[in-house]
């Protein structure tokens, strides 16, 4: 029997496989399988069965399909290829793990560097690879390793000094954890210096002597001037020193010191809300900071082991719109802040208001009908009132606009379309089973017209007080909603609506809810018209 | 014998009693000053100490001059005045009196005691015993002072002390009718020594060959269950007395206990017992609220008259410190409900706790509220079977008020003789406009009036920032549907306009709900096609909690970004920093770029003040601990 037949027929395998398929979210459920599935087929060579190397390369590419953060198993599958000889599958993996990050992880740029250090032997296409991680890691506060790989590699290979020179100045600027080790290198360099004419690989013959008065075209004893030359720039270099130590300090103490956790963990992981805290205090730290490519990777730094907190993915989005007017990059981190987030209300919140913002209403439907669906059209059903009362705001936005141009008749727009009324109208005979009703009943008497109050008194008031609902009728923010309905109606005359509600509306009022009803019809009579508060008194004091 | 005449009441508590004294009295009496000026009003000791002080100056002086003698008496009164209840401070004063006047004088401010502290079983038979010994021709006058004090405190547990004193009084007029309307009376109380009484009764009965209308051992065993009950709580309570300081938390657990006893239905006990237990137990707890309204809660179920209870709010509201308002608020509920039955008298008393109140919390707005509806409700009455014409008539007579009201106000010319004006101050004018407002929109319907007080009035700087205003004016133009003004406030929220956040945050969430369901996609382009950074959808979205919201475009752009407070407070709010740094980095270029040309050096910001700045350094500490490992 060969291994791959031996492992398919394992009991255990087809246990792990069995969790994996019924619980896709579970991380744990993952790792057994893979290590199964690893452990039977080890030691893996070339030769090894083909079938098992099919599954291993499902298994990782179906696992990283689901958890797309888990920085270390895109290094563990791509190195697996490189041991197999498919070069340009490591490539594509590394690549295509670092999309996940949108370029920003750190780990796997250095991985993927030291791959290629070993298999790509153009100098060029090699430092152009440094230079975009350059671009996208290169500030990161534990990017100490990454410069050194990159000056190791130009040490290697390149003959001429100055871009040595040049990255390793650079590299002292930036606040790194392990920033002293480049000022040794750096001092060490210079003391190296035994010819005036090197300073320029430094900076320019003009700069030197403006600033420093060092000049390189110095005819007299070039020794000790040489000297004084170095001593003037260690002096710099002390201040430099100085400025950065500060930085490093205070990023350090205030918040690198209190961050544990620098990778994905798996959504069933809580994070303290200490760390998160420190996390959104970091952030908005580095917004302030205004560098913004330092900006964008401490985000996705902590998108790592926050991504399944809505807030970082909000802040984000917020920060996009804000500071940089970039509503598409805001949506796009929204949209990708959704699949990863447990949370999605407040994050569905903001999305669909960027989407108006953006004028993309195509979207705005298609996202509505995405959430419709996945309630499988019930979404009035949902326990998350937000969500529903959300998905309900912009439906009936785009119904508005929809319908003003299709339709004449006004009365098919918006809240009192048939569709979307049947939807307010079955959450709200959910009664006390769901939440939101008495904001929802708030709302509905948010409109001033004759039709539609007369609409709502109608299919909503005078219909759940027929219905007898209990949940209801001793709501006291039923029946001053009822009452504020008639009073704002601008179509009648004050003591039309005054008539209406002591005299229709009140009598209607079942005595036995006298006490937890008259509270706010009290509120609304001293509001509204007092001179009835005797009157109010007198249909309760009966049961009292 | 009349009312005294003289009342320590008549004294003036000035501000500094020791005023106008002798200078060499003063430099003779520095311990008398020094505990004067330095009297602690919040500790016992200190006000004792001040007590002795006065007690040696009276012995030291015998009779001193009539000034001195004012100056003791109002030290004494500005202390009893603001704690009555300590009795112990009045039977001293009473001596002093004595010491300084007389008898006369000392009798009187027992008199005075039990005014001030009407439920002190102590104090009553300190008076009575000194009106027996020293007037005892005083017949009616001294058996009327006995009624009084039968009503007060003659349901006390320990009162037997009091009832001996009855008895004795009436065995030495040998009105033997009395004594035994007070037995008949006493064997239904629950007392400590109710069983000595029985036998004295009994006794007394036998002796005079009399009989009693009713089968007293019946009674007896009734008391007695009454007394093994209620014996379980009075045995606990270790501290009955009133005194300053923190009160006992076990104590007071006691009596709740037993006032939950004695107010239970079922037990059926007698009001007056019951209304005895409560004056007991407000001597050393009156400062709890709590304890106030369970006493009005009782009495509201137990069927006594309304003023009385009228009467415990007012004892309530004098002793409970100002910081209570649950049972001031409570009051005037209860006076509002009672309007119905007599409009003059709840009326009447309504005002004056308003007028009372507003003394006490001048920024609560919501009282201005409540007068404003008891005002219309009143004086504006008006019902739906009059004529339209008449209640139209009530609305707008209403309306002209309010706003003659406003513009007095605001020009300083208030009419003392409307009381309204007299209660406006610039916290609650903002709720008298409202009213004015609410009434010319939705009662009068006259929009153009509404819309030209609401630009009148939120001009003025004392209106500026209401909420209620502002929520009157949001509705408003809800109600109208005018996108264009809406759009405009919910803009200068937060800028021109400040309100609380909970309050803005409110607004902004009802906006864009109202926003979107009563607008549409054409008008909403075509409003943000030429507003940039302003949309009635996303823009307050992220205006939550975030009222100074502007959407700014690149910050950097702005080279003096680093003399923003922003950037100096950054990571430790509410510090700020001249942070070093340097001012033409490199970090942001690409070292492709970096290769290109010769790079500049460096130049410093606030290098300087680097040794000014203390960061705790962890950094190191963790290095140098690693380091020794």
């Amino acid at each position: 029997m060969d291994k791959y037949t031996a492992l398919i027929n394992d009991k255990k395998f087809s246990a792990f496989t069995l969790n994996v398929s019924r619980y896709p979210k579970s991380l744990a459920y993952w790792e057994k399988l893979l290590n199964c599935i690893i452990n039977a087929s080890t030691p893996i060579y070339k030769s090894t069965e083909p079938q098992l190397l099919e599954l291993i390369r499902y298994t990782y590419s179906s696992m990283l399909n689901e958890f797309p953060y888990l920085e270390n198993y895109y290094i563990d599958f791509a190195l697996l290829e490189y041991k197999l000889g498919n070069v340009s599958t490591s490539h594509k993996i590394f690549q295509h793990g670092l999309k996940a990050f949108n370029q920003r992880s750190l780990l796997l740029w250095i991985s993927y560097l030291k791959f290629c250090n070993n298999v790509v032997s153009n100098q060029k296409q090699l430092f152009k690879k440094y230079e975009t991680a350059e671009e996208f890691i290169g500030l990161h506060f534990f990017s100490g390793e990454f410069w050194d790989l990159y000056l190791e590699q130009i040490q290697l290979r390149c003959k001429a000094f100055k871009r040595y020179w040049s990255v390793l100045r650079k590299v002292l600027e930036i606040p790194l954890h392990s920033f002293s080790k480049f000022y040794a290198l750096w001092l060490q360099h210079l003391d190296g210096i035994m010819d005036l004419k090197q300073l320029t690989q430094l900076t320019s013959e003009d700069e030197l002597l403006k600033k420093l008065k060092i000049d390189i075209r110095y005819s007299g004893r070039k020794g000790p001037y040489l000297q004084e030359a170095k001593k003037k720039l260690k002096k710099m270099t002390k201040e430099m020193y100085m400025v950065v130590q500060y930085q490093v300090l205070e990023i350090y103490s205030i918040f690198e010191s209190k961050i544990y956790i620098n990778y994905y963990t798996s959504p069933e992981t809580l994070v303290s809300s200490d760390e998160l805290e420190t996390w959104i205090k970091y952030l908005d730290y580095t917004i302030k900071l205004q560098t913004d490519s330092l900006t964008h990777l401490n985000f996705q730094r902590a998108l790592l082991p926050l991504a399944h907190y809505d807030i970082i993915w909000i802040k984000y989005s917020q920060w996009l719109i804000n500071a940089k007017n970039d509503l598409l990059g805001a949506k796009n981190v929204l949209l990708t802040g959704l699949k990863f987030s447990l949370k999605k209300t407040k994050i569905m919140k903001l999305l669909y208001s960027i989407i108006c913002k953006l004028n993309d209403y195509e979207l705005l439907r298609s996202l509505l009908e995405k959430i419709e669906s996945s309630y499988s059209g019930n979404i009035e059903n949902v326990d998350d009132f937000e969500i529903f009362w959300d998905y309900l705001q912009f439906r009936v936005f785009y119904q508005n606009s929809v319908s003003s141009s299709r339709y004449s008749d006004s009365q098919s727009g918006g809240i009192l379309n048939k569709e979307l009324f049947d939807k307010v109208w079955k959450r709200l005979s959910c009664k006390e089973e769901k939440s939101g009703q008495e904001i929802l009943l708030n709302n509905l008497i948010q409109f001033y017209s004759k039709d539609t109050v007369e609409f709502v008194e109608k299919n909503v008031f005078q219909k759940i007080i027929a219905s007898g609902w209990d949940y209801y009728l001793q709501n006291s923010t039923f029946w001053s909603c009822y009452c504020r309905l008639i009073y704002f109606d601008a179509s009648r005359s004050y003591l039309e609506k005054r008539q209406y509600i002591v005299k229709t509306i009140w009598p209607q009022i079942d005595k036995k809810f006298a006490q937890s009803v008259s509270p706010s019809l009290a509120e609304f009579c001293q509001s509204y018209f007092p001179e009835e508060l005797d009157t109010l008194d007198a249909l309760f004091a009966e049961e009292a | 014998m009349s009312e005294p005449k003289f009342t320590i009441e008549e004294i003036d508590p000035r501000a500094d009693a020791l005023l106008g004294l002798d200078s060499l009295f003063l430099q003779d009496n520095t311990a008398l000053v020094q505990a004067y000026h330095g009297m602690e009003w919040s500790d016992i000791s200190s006000l004792t100490q001040m007590v002795d002080t006065i007690e040696q100056t009276v012995v030291k002086y015998g009779d001193p001059n009539d000034s001195i003698k004012v100056a003791l008496e109002t030290i004494l009164w500005q202390i009893l005045r603001k704690y009555p209840l300590l009795f112990g401070f009045w039977k001293r004063f009473a001596t002093i009196e004595y010491q300084l006047f007389g008898l006369k004088k000392s009798i009187d401010i027992l008199a005075t005691s039990v005014k001030w502290f009407p439920t002190s079983l102590e104090l009553w038979c300190d008076y009575l015993n000194v009106l027996c010994v020293n007037n005892p021709n005083e017949r009616d006058f001294i058996r009327n002072n006995f009624q009084i004090a039968k009503s007060l405190i003659g349901e006390q547990f320990l009162s037997h002390t009091f009832w001996d004193k009855f008895i004795e009084f009436e065995v030495g007029q040998e009105n033997w009718e009395n004594i035994q309307r007070i037995y008949e009376y006493i064997i239904e109380i629950p007392l400590h020594q109710y069983a000595r009484f029985f036998t004295s009764y009994k006794k007394f009965l036998n002796e005079r060959n009399l009989k009693s209308t009713r089968d007293i051992d019946t009674v007896l065993r009734r008391t007695q269950t009454i007394v093994n009950e209620i014996w379980q709580f009075e045995s606990k309570i270790k501290q009955p007395f009133f005194n300053l300081g923190q009160v006992l938390n076990d104590d007071l657990e006691y009596w709740l206990q037993y006032l939950n006893f004695a107010t239970d239905p079922s037990k059926s006990l007698d009001k007056k017992f019951v209304m005895s237990v409560f004056d007991r137990c407000l001597i050393p707890y009156l400062y709890h609220e709590k304890v106030w309204i369970m006493y009005i809660n009782w009495l509201n179920k137990a069927d006594v008259s309304d003023e009385m209870i009228v009467d415990i709010y007012k004892r309530a509201d004098t002793f409970l410190p100002l910081d209570f308002k649950t049972l001031r608020y409570d009051f005037l509920r209860f006076l509002k409900r009672k309007y119905r039955l007599n409009n003059v008298l709840f009326n009447k008393l309504f005002n004056e706790t308003i007028s009372h109140f507003l003394k006490l919390w001048p920024n609560d707005i919501s009282l201005m509220t409540e007068y404003l509806c008891m005002w219309k409700r009143h004086y504006f009455k008006n019902s739906l079977e009059q004529p339209s014409k008449e209640i139209l008539e009530k609305q707008t007579s209403f309306t002209k008020m309010l706003e003659m009201s406003i513009t007095n106000y605001i020009n300083n010319q208030i009419d003392p003789e409307v009381h309204l004006q007299t209660l406006i101050n610039d916290k609650n004018l903002s709720i008298v406009v409202v009213d004015l407002i609410k009434t010319t929109w939705l009662v009068l319907k006259n929009n153009m009036q509404t819309r030209k007080y609401f630009n009148l009035y939120q001009k003025h700087s004392i209106i500026k920032n209401s909420v209620p205003f502002w929520l009157t004016y949001y509705k408003f133009e809800k109600s109208n549907v005018n996108f264009t003004k809406l759009n405009k406030f919910i803009k200068e929220l937060g800028v021109e306009i400040c309100l609380p956040t909970t309050i803005m945050n409110d607004i902004l969430t009802d906006y864009k709900t109202f926003y979107l369901t009563h607008s549409n996609i054409v008008t909403y382009e075509a409003f943000t096609i030429d507003s940039n950074t302003f949309d009635p959808i996303l823009y307050p979205e992220l205006k939550i909690s975030n009222p100074q919201y502007e959407p700014t475009v690149d910050i950097k752009a702005n080279a003096e970004w680093h003399k923003r407070t922003e950037w100096k407070e950054a990571g430790h709010i509410g510090i700020m920093t001249e942070r070093p740094q340097i001012s033409n980095s490199i970090i942001e270029c690409n070292s492709r770029n970096l290769i290109q040309k010769p790079i500049i050096l460096p130049s410093f910001r606030n290098l300087e003040k680097i040794n000014q700045i203390k960061i705790n350094d962890l950094y190191t500490e963790e290095f140098l601990e690693e380091r020794k490992l």
